[in-house]
């Protein structure tokens, strides 16, 4: 007898807990659709988030996604726009037969960082775009942060398109131990 | 016997030339005709669909339906209204692909000219369907299984956003043609109730935060913002989902169906129609002039007009905590079959 009030009771939490759910979603827009769906520690668990997208971009970081958007606007090739050193990573990060002046912009978010310790490892993210990629295409993340002059720093990223079109991008150490807020993600593809 | 004096006979040049101004002077009056065309009605030289002359002429292709073979009726004219969540001052689209604004309120119009019906089908915001993307730049970079009124956030808040808005409802209803959109903005709702002398609703939701006149129970021609409250606001509301909305916007749509149609029927010519558009112009984005939407209005009169008709589905939240409206595929394509195909033989 017990058991079967238990068993109402549950159901009932859980039909209040939906009809509420229900009631109160938010209106999906645009800008929910830029969203982390993952994030993964090679070696333990965070209790806080590591990296998200910023809402609101930072000044910094606005004029900076500004200043891509603006270069390309420009009709200049998108990977023209990133230091020589970092096209040797995006052409390393490619497949041997992209030509990484075709690489187009296709997105560009402002990025949050939470504190990192170096016992986690390395930090696999993924992103989900509006953009669903195709996994044949070729897909580049390239990170920017503020060094301590002031000066955007570009690392390109381990990127990798899974099933259902997100982006998995390889946060390796030496990043996540200098990057900090105000950080930017530059996605290319072809 | 009398000398008449012949002419000279010109040379060849000479009729070079004379050619060369007659095709100047016929060149020159074809584009002053265009340009005092353009002067006196801009909006006419816009890219009004004017119906595919080929179709006309080469029968249409048949689908197979349960069995039977069915073709598009022909005496179609389909308009996708909607109702966008962006004011006309709004210029954050100005700086995005991504901000055209939401389109809240969809309703598929079905005009058969045949049948002499006028049949509105809303769609649910939440609807599920492949709307397309626009990377960054604004370049197409593909499509995604998402919600409907999505697509209309794409593109620049004006007649990009309103195509991709179209065509994410035509893929919804397996590509029937839409060929007219008429969207209108928040602002719009206003102006839209008072040009219409005002709806008279029954308050069946609390809205006196809004407003103190706007209480349970009360019938109420609502007046200015009234309006916009009404059809707009879903949250804290006794039930907030936009299924609830829908079904208010729908009461909004009868009472103001009803309005107009009252005056439709009792008014001697269009004239009231010109002042109604007048005053609503400036918050539309259209692709038909409002001559056109008159004479459609005034045309289909005496056309019956069918209920609102609402999609069968499901609503469940997807795994990103956003509900989705997945329509009933079954459903769907019957109710397309029924309104745009007919059966041969």
């Amino acid at each position: 007898m017990k058991r079967k009030w238990i068993a109402l009771l549950v159901v009932l939490v859980l039909l209040t807990g939906t009809a509420s759910a229900l009631a109160e979603t938010n209106s999906k827009t645009t800008d929910d659709m830029t969203r982390i769906v993952a994030i993964e520690t090679q070696k333990g668990k965070p209790g806080a988030a590591l990296i998200w997208i910023e809402k609101e971009a930072s000044d910094k970081a606005e004029a900076q996604i500004e200043e891509v958007k603006t270069f390309v606007e420009q009709k200049n090739k998108p990977a023209d726009y990133f230091p020589d050193e970092t096209k040797k990573e995006i052409t390393a990060l490619t497949p041997a037969d992209t030509d990484i002046a075709k690489l187009k912009l296709s997105e560009v978010v402002p990025l949050g960082i939470g504190e990192y310790k170096i016992e986690f490892g390395m930090v696999y993210c993924t992103f989900r775009f509006p953009t669903e990629f195709p996994m044949d295409k070729t897909v580049i993340g390239v990170v920017g942060y503020p060094g301590s002059d002031g000066k955007m720093i570009w690392i390109a990223l381990e990127t990798s398109v899974d099933n259902n079109g997100d982006l998995q991008l390889v946060f390796p150490i030496e990043l996540m131990e200098k990057i900090a807020h105000e950080a930017v993600l530059v996605v290319l593809s072809n | 016997m009398k000398h008449v004096p012949l002419r000279e006979n010109p040379g060849r040049r000479t009729i070079i030339k004379r050619l060369l101004i007659s095709v100047g002077v016929l060149a020159v009056c074809i584009a002053g005709a265009i340009w005092i065309g353009h002067y006196l009605d801009p909006g006419r030289g816009q890219d009004e669909p004017r119906g595919d002359l080929d179709s006309r002429f080469t029968s249409a292709p048949a689908v197979e339906y349960n069995g039977a073979q069915y073709t598009p009726k022909k005496n179609l004219t389909t308009i996708l209204l909607m109702g966008t969540d962006h004011y006309t001052d709004d210029t954050s689209a100005e700086d995005s692909y991504r901000n055209g604004g939401q389109a809240d309120f969809l309703v598929l119009v079905v005009i058969d000219t045949q049948n002499k019906t006028i049949t509105p089908i809303q769609i649910d915001r939440d609807t599920m369907a492949r709307v397309t993307i626009l990377g960054v730049m604004g370049d197409k970079t593909g499509t995604r299984n998402a919600q409907i009124c999505l697509a209309h956030g794409f593109g620049d808040g004006k007649e990009q956003s309103c195509l991709l808005q179209r065509d994410a409802v035509s893929g919804l209803f397996f590509d029937v043609k839409i060929p007219f959109y008429i969207a209108m903005r928040l602002d719009g709702i206003s102006a839209l109730n008072d040009a219409a002398g005002g709806v008279t609703v029954t308050i069946k939701d609390d809205f006196t935060r809004f407003d103190p006149q706007m209480q349970i129970g009360s019938t109420l021609t609502l007046q200015g913002k009234q309006a916009e409250y009404f059809v707009r606001n879903r949250k804290g509301m006794e039930v907030g989902t936009n299924e609830a909305r829908a079904k208010r916007q729908t009461e909004y749509w009868d009472a103001l169906v009803q309005t107009m149609d009252a005056q439709l029927r009792t008014q001697e010519d269009s004239d009231f129609l010109h002042v109604f558009f007048k005053k609503i112009d400036p918050y539309l984005v259209k692709n038909l002039t409002s001559g056109r939407i008159i004479n459609e209005l005034w045309k289909d009169r005496d056309y019956t007009r069918e209920s609102m008709i609402h999609l069968s589905g499901e609503y469940k939240i997807g795994e990103d905590g956003f509900m989705e409206f997945h329509a009933d595929e079954a459903a769907l394509k019957a109710l397309v079959m029924r309104l745009f195909y007919q059966k041969v033989g």
